[in-house]
């Protein structure tokens, strides 16, 4: 075939190159067009945002009243798992659609998916039906953002909203590096949080200037903001982030997929002054033994207190984000959108540990809220099945039509196209000190599924089982690996083997 | 008056020769410094980045010392041109070193245990350390004769590091702009 294929056959295929280039967008603006009436979609990412501080999931405090309205018109999912136990994995699991040892950005470092994956994800799989939009006001999760850019029409820097903007790593100078730009200056160069700068003095007098900065703007929102202004990579109020997102939202043309990352209810915990003294009812939660592997060994005293800052800034970002879902209602937006609001990861208040900076990997710092609001919804509908985050991509890509991909490892959501399956496991794996080139050998991970959770920590100073009843102690206190041995039994093999399965492409021959 | 302005700063400039011993230190401190950051962040890079990507963050380090380095140097020049010549003008080369060092020092201090809301009293001691930090070892070597010998001697062999570093942060800066332009 080659010898038939002369210079002149070569030089009429090369004169249809420009025809084919120019071809591709005119064939995705057709794709778009055709898709012209389906729905936006809505995905709001709050940080740190655990379901079990929710009354909707039974919490006795009323944190969040406006979602609870706004949840009638939802599909409400109980038992919602992230995969990571903080921002980087799970947020790389609800862009993929993959765990997190397959998109192997499982550190606090991670500087993105695996190479491999970089066009595996959810902007990228509803490329041709939908425009999209990207905004992650958490750097962690802005890193993946800048990994998938070629397929945003639209990305909101992570500063966007916020009153000051601090990362060197953003400035447009850096926009054809920004991973590396990241990794350097903010994890390295000029680290304005904890540890020591790389830079000797520029790293100190940034650090200086910044928190020169952040106590003028608490000084002058001290009436609005009593325990502190809230505070990503820069500071932020409330009403700005949800007007910035609001006034975005109303600038769609097209059908859009939108991804919101914000950061409330994120710590520092800042409820505005109209929260900032909500329950104080004398309500103590549960206390519970504090885990072998708790660091911090917070006493008793500060878990509830931070508890309670928590709840109350919960309140005052729901009040926030009503006004949001408010003028999406009465724009008529809601009869054409589908609302997801969901979370990378959960936050944890108990067993010595406060927030998600923990090996622990109890269920709140996992079990996340998931409400789905399809166009027109005005029924609730309860979904108690175990569910991932995971599936969330697939489930997307199904609600517009589009094949759900072959390379995502979720399901399509029960009651959204997908079955109850009460044999389906589902995982959550923190692997924060493992390497993304080699076999996770050090971890917590958990299994769940026929209403147990086994949660398994493999660490040099500490490793061991704990098995849990869901159903009738959701407060995970009476462990049962000990009196359980036939059903803990099953759930160590399936969930050894699964180990055994994902390590097994990087074990040494 | 244009002509006054250049002669001004002719006049008030310290010696090259002294600028440039100023100027080894100073890379010595920052690229040291910026190197030790880099190697205790290397255990975990490796977790996450390629031999390529650490190496390019590496660039990044060394690039922006190289900047550090030019702009610390700069602020002494200027703090020679502005103050007395009697305070920083003459002697440059020990006064500006050791005011190098106490700032090194202090910076260094104050990212160990600064906490995130740092009183102006705290604020204000460790500026006094500074200053202290840096006026004693000044007297010492303006008015012991043996010991200016060892410290100069000393700023003579540090400039053995500039011929390291500096070309290091040059070659680190292409390597950045390369990146930032493809």
């Amino acid at each position: 075939m080659n010898s038939k294929f002369s210079r002149r056959d070569f030089l009429k295929l090369m004169a249809l190159a420009p025809a084919a280039l120019a071809a591709r967008p005119l064939v995705s603006a057709l794709e778009k067009a055709r898709a012209a009436d389906a729905p936006h979609i809505l995905v709001f990412v709050f940080d740190a945002w655990t379901a079990h501080n929710l009354q909707l999931h039974g919490y006795p405090r009323r944190t969040m009243p406006n979602l609870e309205r706004f949840a009638e018109r939802c599909f409400v999912y109980h038992n919602h798992y992230s995969t990571g136990s903080f921002t980087v994995p799970g947020t790389a699991s609800l862009l993929t659609g993959l765990y997190p040892w397959t998109h192997r950005a499982v550190q606090l470092t991670a500087g993105g998916v695996a190479p491999v994956h970089r066009d595996h994800n959810i902007f990228a799989a509803l490329a041709g039906s939908h425009s999209a939009l990207g905004y992650s006001q958490n750097p962690y999760a802005d890193i993946f953002l800048y990994q998938f850019e070629k397929y945003l029409d639209t990305y909101l820097a992570e500063g966007q909203f916020n009153l000051e903007r601090r990362s060197l790593s953003s400035l447009p100078i850096f926009k054809n590096d920004a991973q590396i730009a990241f990794a350097s200056f903010e994890n390295n160069i000029i680290r304005n949080g904890k540890g020591t700068s790389g830079s000797l003095f520029w790293g100190m007098i940034s650090r200086l200037a910044g928190l020169a900065n952040y106590a003028a703007i608490r000084k002058s929102h001290l009436k609005q903001y009593p325990t502190g202004v809230p505070i990503a990579s820069g500071v932020f109020l409330l009403d700005d982030l949800v007007d910035g997102m609001t006034n975005a939202i109303r600038e769609f043309d097209s059908p859009t997929l939108a991804y919101f990352h914000v950061f409330p209810p994120h710590e520092p915990y800042a409820p505005k002054k109209e929260y900032a003294s909500l329950f104080e009812d004398g309500w103590v939660p549960l206390e519970k033994p504090t885990h072998p592997l708790s660091r911090a060994r917070h006493p008793w005293e500060e878990i509830v207190y931070n508890r309670l800052r928590y709840d109350q800034y919960l309140a005052a970002w729901d009040a926030e984000f009503a006004r949001l879902l408010d003028t999406l209602e009465t724009s008529g937006l809601l009869d054409n959108s589908i609302v997801i609001l969901t979370s990378d990861h959960g936050e944890l208040f108990e067993r010595g540990e406060i927030g998600h900076n923990t090996f622990v990997l109890s269920s709140p710092v996992v079990r996340v809220p998931l409400l789905i609001s399809l166009p027109g919804q005005s029924q609730r509908t309860d979904v108690h099945a175990f569910t991932s985050s995971v599936d969330l991509l697939p489930t997307i890509a199904s609600l517009v039509g589009a094949p759900p991909p072959a390379w995502t490892e979720g399901r399509l959501l029960p009651g959204l196209g997908g079955e109850a399956d009460p044999n389906r496991a589902v995982y959550s794996i923190d692997a924060k000190t493992a390497s993304a080139f080699s076999a996770i050998s050090q971890f917590s991970i958990s299994i769940t599924k026929q209403n147990h959770r086994l949660i398994h920590y493999q660490y040099p100073y500490y490793s061991g089982f704990e098995f849990y009843n869901m159903e009738d102690d959701p407060e995970e206190m009476n462990d049962l690996y000990p009196s359980e041995p036939a059903l803990a039994k099953q759930m160590k093999d399936e969930l050894l083997q699964k180990i055994e399965e994902f390590n097994r492409p990087y074990q040494k021959k | 008056m244009f002509k006054t302005i250049p002669d001004f700063f002719k006049r008030r400039l310290p010696a090259r020769n002294e600028t440039l011993l100023v100027l080894s230190l100073a890379a010595f401190l920052i690229f040291s410094w910026s190197l030790r950051t880099l190697f205790y962040q290397v255990p975990a890079f490796i977790l996450s980045y390629n031999l390529w990507e650490i190496l390019s963050i590496a660039a990044y380090m060394l690039a922006f010392a190289l900047l550090e380095t030019l702009l610390a140097t700069l602020f002494t020049v200027i703090l020679a041109v502005i103050l007395p010549a009697v305070l920083f003008r003459d002697g440059f080369a020990y006064k500006a070193s050791f005011a190098l060092l106490a700032a090194a020092a202090i910076s260094i201090h104050l990212q160990f245990v600064m906490t995130n809301q740092p009183k102006i009293n705290f604020l204000l001691l460790e500026l006094g350390r500074g200053f202290a930090l840096w006026l004693v070892p000044v007297l010492l070597t303006r008015y012991v004769g043996f010991l200016r010998k060892i410290v100069l001697d000393v700023l003579d062999r540090l400039m053995i590091f500039s011929y390291l570093y500096l070309p290091l942060g040059i070659i680190s800066l292409l390597v950045v702009i390369v990146r930032l332009l493809w």
